[in-house]
């Protein structure tokens, strides 16, 4: 490429073949002589769109009664948009890279304290021969005086929850977990099985099947922690915590809850329409092809070809149909929605029906952009149609043809073949000359003339 | 030239909110305000097809997460819209967020929806400046329906909102600075001029363009008050008269008071964007649109003949083939029909051609064909004119008392002939209001209300607030302009009137606006650029023209702006609201100082109520 860059020519050089005439009269005449013919068909065809052009141009300057420009005189334009006619999105400004810093920033505030919570939690609730059992003993509460200092009991006079003062209704309770003291009804209590259960999804990211069970109960919970021993009829081991602390490892579990909500069936429904569609796109696009190679008469496909793609078609479209049916269901039973969650049901209706909707309006866009399948006696006539033009061009090229003379029908069948590749030839040596490859043009006419003389060969026996 | 199309404005935010979160099953979350925006360019079929199925408010809180929804949240900057979002984030409802603000947000509040985030739902969150209602390309609306705090000022919401709407108009058509002007007389439109200004000023992001640029975009400031006439008129083209004798709401028209409407057309939507008939339709005059209707139902009926009679497969196949384009046509042709059949009954029950001719004269002299024979000099010409101008006052008066006797003409039709004679004869001489309010209670019992508005409209828009001249009646370059238009003799007899702005739009083209009455925000600054531009004599010529009407506009200044912009002209209007003559009584009588009349408010509280 670079060389003939380089390989510059200055002169009268004709544009179509780059020959250098000399002057501007022979340039003239050569063009005239040589390249006006070939593509008069072309040149003929751009003139009669440039007068189309003008036209139409003229005929919208006749429809327009009044001076249709009356107002651009007092209107700057900007010399940037002149030349498109398409308008931009308006501005935008985005403030996302402030959201992340601050949400980093938070959630490492947050990822330090539960981790920290958790691992005193961990120790706390783990059960083995080397803590002690839980209780009111002294070894259990040395124990756990050793995991997080305890606030001196003497140096606080008011609940750091409530702020209610302590008195003698009113007794002095420690946090498990960050060592302050509280009063009774600021304390929250959390089962030792709760607490592992938690602990166990949160260090684990992959989902194993032990764990899945795991998960699966804590999934069942409402909240992780309660304000009374009593409601736990099993009389489990609990922990004593505060509300703050409270407050963080439910956020823990809500965290792990929401991380772990199962992909509702819709989606995987939704996901076969999509997928459906897909499909149906891919083969509309060959049953086209096909369709309109047929109905122009070639016979590179046949019509079962066509009907083995309509099948494919059919296939898909049923799919959507059949899967976005289940929608409408779905619509009616909600399933995994509390009976009495009405604005979630009618929310999830909703969603459902627009599904159905959507999938709708996608086979009716379908239907009408996927033709039928040709008839045969369609068929027939397109083919028909076709091999009277083939024959037309072929009585066209005979005459071109040197030393064959003779009318198509009298053609014996062997020699159709040669005609075709005869014709095909000089085509490809057109575009040769067109394209200024006068080494491969001069080729193809050595090719043609060995073809004329074997179609005279075959011709006279 | 690239088009200014606020529709197209809209719509590309949206499809870009859209294409940005992917191809999954989308939610979007919108306040009321956004929900009017997207539905005025957007029908639901069509976003339907872009995969998002579900549509909801911010303000509705409550419900079972959908974990793998993914959510669109387009919503106001307004502190009730934070909040939620900060309850939803902390418990959200989608597996991710896409939020887009209409407008400028606060640090601070980005900072407590980033906390709130523990999540990390959050994928986006993006200022898309689409806070106007796009009515029609050039038309824009903020939707407040009443502007005037009491004594005529501003209540700081509302300015903060006409602000936020016009900077969204500006940077929505990719403006970032702009050319203020605004009028003098009027302390609203001052105020709202320097806001905007300043507000323009404080956004480093969009400011950085150069102020000495020649393609300034201007935005005009414009008070109601200045042209109280407009709002008062009925309209004989189709969009403004559907609002004037129907209403439209957000590209809705109610029928369901029409007589005999079947229950599927009781409500329905007209929007050009989807309804070819209608964009093809909205500037004609009434004449026109009967002819086109007629027209649309032979087509109608042609297909409708062809399609009736399935006889073979070939027959079938067509049918089907034409079936949904079919339906459209059926779903539109009913729909008009309907309305031009309702219109042109409310025409001849109101008696409202007789009562449009008596407005028109009102507002625009004399019928002018009398004086066409008459040819004489110039100034025996004028003063011919002013005779018959005197004359004609009796006529015209003659001619409202007739009307009030005419039982056919409505009360409201009446109120507007009083209001507009009210406004004509302010300090005429003879000015015979009293008369003609006498006969109007004579005969029939008019609203309290009514009494109120007509003394309310000359506090709001009488001559001691108007500055420019709009019944030319004042200078004798005037006259004569009005006599010549007389000669040249008049198309339409009911479209006459030409509104204010037009004319204001025209004298700030030519550059003929006076600084002294409409001044530049940033004069002060520009002293030196101005005054070296003026002496040389030149006009710097805008690259497009930005109208705001504060007190609402109405879709006859839109058609106006319509037919200067087919002229390639680069206009954009819009105001408060879009105004109808009922809408408008309303507004002017909230804004009547409360001295006026205490029961006036009340009656409108309890009705806002």
């Amino acid at each position: 490429m670079l060389q003939t860059i380089g390989d510059t020519r200055e002169g009268f050089l004709c544009p179509q073949c780059h020959q250098d005439m000399g002057n501007l009269e022979m340039l003239q005449i050569h063009f005239q002589n040589v390249h006006m013919k070939q593509s008069s068909t072309i040149i003929k065809g751009l003139f009669s769109f440039a007068k189309q052009k003008l036209k139409s141009v003229q005929d919208n300057f006749q429809n327009s009664n009044e001076p249709s420009k009356m107002y651009s005189q007092y209107f700057s334009f900007d010399p940037h948009d002149y030349y498109s006619k398409k308008q931009y999105m308006g501005f935008t400004r985005s403030h996302y890279a402030y959201f992340q810093i601050v949400r980093k920033d938070k959630l490492h505030e947050i990822y330090t304290k539960t981790q920290q919570l958790l691992l005193r939690l961990e120790l706390l609730t783990d059960i083995n021969e080397h803590t002690p059992p839980n209780g009111n003993t002294k070894e259990r509460r040395k124990y756990e005086q050793s995991i997080i200092p305890w606030m001196e009991d003497s140096v606080v006079s008011i609940c750091s929850s409530c702020s209610a003062s302590f008195g003698f209704s009113r007794r002095k309770h420690h946090c498990r977990l960050d060592g302050l003291v509280i009063c009774n009804q600021c304390s929250q209590f959390i089962l030792f099985s709760t607490a592992r259960r938690i602990i166990d999804s949160n260090t684990s990211s992959t989902l194993t099947t032990n764990n899945s069970s795991t998960i699966q109960q804590l999934m069942n919970l409402k909240t992780v922690t309660s304000s009374t021993i009593i409601n736990n009829a099993s009389n489990e081991d609990h922990l004593r915590i505060c509300m703050s602390c409270a407050r963080c490892l439910q956020n823990c579990y809500r965290q792990i809850f929401f991380k772990n909500i199962p992909k509702d069936e819709i989606f995987h429904y939704y996901e076969n329409i999509i997928q459906a569609r897909k499909e149906y796109t891919q083969f509309q696009s060959t049953y086209v092809a096909i369709i309109d190679s047929i109905l122009s008469g070639n016979t590179k496909y046949q019509i079962k070809d066509a009907q083995q793609v309509y099948r494919q078609l059919s296939v898909s479209y049923e799919k959507i149909d059949s899967v976005s049916k289940k929608f409408v269901a779905f619509a009616d039973k909600c399933p995994n929605i509390d009976e009495n969650d009405i604005s979630s049901k009618a929310r999830y209706a909703t969603l459902c029906r627009n599904i159905r909707m959507y999938a709708i309006q996608l086979l009716q866009n379908f239907s009408l952009s996927t033709g039928r399948l040709p008839t045969e006696d369609e068929i027939k006539q397109a083919r028909d149609a076709k091999q009277r033009s083939d024959n037309e061009l072929m009585a066209k090229v005979i005459l071109t043809i040197p030393g064959i003379n003779c009318n198509v029908l009298e053609l014996s069948e062997e020699l159709k073949p040669f005609i075709q590749q005869y014709y095909q030839v000089t085509q490809y040596m057109q575009q040769a000359k067109l394209a200024g490859r006068d080494d491969e043009a001069k080729f193809l006419e050595s090719n043609l003339e060995e073809l004329a003389q074997a179609m005279r060969v075959a011709h006279q026996q | 030239m690239t088009n200014i199309n606020l529709i197209e404005a809209v719509r590309s935010y949206i499809n870009r909110m859209i294409e940005d979160c992917g191809p999954t099953i989308k939610g979007l979350v919108m306040d009321k305000e956004t929900a009017s925006i997207v539905s005025m360019v957007y029908a639901q079929s069509e976003i339907l097809q872009k995969e998002v199925f579900l549509f909801e408010r911010i303000d509705i809180p409550g419900q079972k997460s959908l974990k793998h929804l993914s959510a669109i949240c387009f919503l106001r900057p307004t502190e009730e819209n934070i909040q939620s979002l900060v309850r939803e984030l902390r418990d959200p409802k989608y597996g991710n967020y896409f939020i887009y603000f209409t407008n400028f947000v606060e640090l601070n509040d980005i900072k407590s929806l980033a906390e709130a985030d523990e999540f990390e739902c959050v994928r986006v969150v993006q200022e898309y400046y689409a806070d106007y209602l796009a009515i029609n390309p050039h038309l824009y609306s903020l939707n407040i329906q009443s502007t005037y705090q009491h004594n005529y000022e501003w209540s700081d919401n509302l300015l903060r909102r006409t602000v936020q709407g016009l900077v969204s108009v500006l940077l929505a058509l990719r403006k970032k600075s702009a050319t203020i002007r605004y009028q003098k007389s009027s302390n609203m439109s001052r105020t709202l001029a320097d806001k905007l200004s300043s507000t323009l000023k404080r956004q480093v992001d969009f400011t950085a363009s150069n102020p000495n640029d020649i393609n300034q975009t201007i935005v005009l400031i414009i008070d109601r008050r200045e042209d109280a006439i407009t709002p008062l008129l009925n309209q004989w083209t189709y969009q403004a008269m559907v609002h004037e004798l129907i209403g439209i709401k957000n590209n809705r028209v109610s029928l369901s008071h029409v007589p005999d409407i079947t229950k599927e057309l009781e409500e329905v939507i007209m929007n050009a964007e989807y309804d070819e008939f209608y964009a093809n339709n909205l500037y004609s005059n009434f004449g026109e649109i009967a002819t086109n209707i007629k027209v649309l139902m032979e087509h109608f009926q042609e297909k409708h003949k062809s399609q009736s009679k399935i006889e073979s497969i070939g027959d079938m196949k067509t049918f089907i083939e034409n079936y949904p384009q079919f339906k459209k046509l059926s779903g539109t042709v009913s729909k008009h029909v309907t309305i031009v059949s309702e219109l042109s009954r409310l025409v001849g029950l109101y008696n409202l051609l007789e009562v449009s001719e008596t407005e028109q004269h009102l507002v625009c002299q004399g019928d002018h064909n009398d004086v066409v024979q008459v040819r004489l000099n110039h100034f025996k010409k004028i003063y011919l004119h002013l005779l018959i101008l005197f004359l004609f006052n009796q006529n015209k008066k003659q001619k409202i008392k007739r009307l009030i006797k005419n039982d056919k003409v409505r009360d409201l039709d009446i109120l507007r002939l009083l209001a507009l004679y009210a406004l004509r004869y302010e300090r005429h001489a003879s000015n015979e209001l009293n008369t003609l309010k006498y006969e109007a209670q004579k005969h029939r019992k008019l609203p309290e209300k009514y009494i109120q508005f007509i003394q309310a409209l000359l506090e709001y828009g009488g001559l001691k607030f108007r500055q420019a001249d709009l019944f030319n009646t004042q200078t004798p370059m005037a006259i004569t302009r009005q006599f010549i238009r007389g000669l040249r003799g008049v198309d339409n007899v009911y479209a006459q009137h030409v509104p204010l702005i037009k004319d204001l739009i025209d004298q700030l083209l030519r550059g003929k606006l006076k600084d002294t009455s409409y001044p530049n925000v940033n004069a002060k600054d520009q002293v030196n650029q101005q005054s070296s531009s003026q002496l040389q004599g030149q006009i710097i010529k805008p690259s497009e023209i930005i109208v705001y009407v504060i007190g609402g506009v109405t879709y006859e200044e839109s058609y106006h702006i319509q037919q200067m912009n087919k002229q390639s002209a680069r206009i954009i209007i819009g105001g408060s609201y879009m105004h109808n003559f009922p809408s408008f009584i309303d507004e002017v009588l909230f804004a009547a100082p409360s001295s006026l009349s205490a029961a006036s408010t009340e009656l409108l509280s309890s009705k806002r109520r």
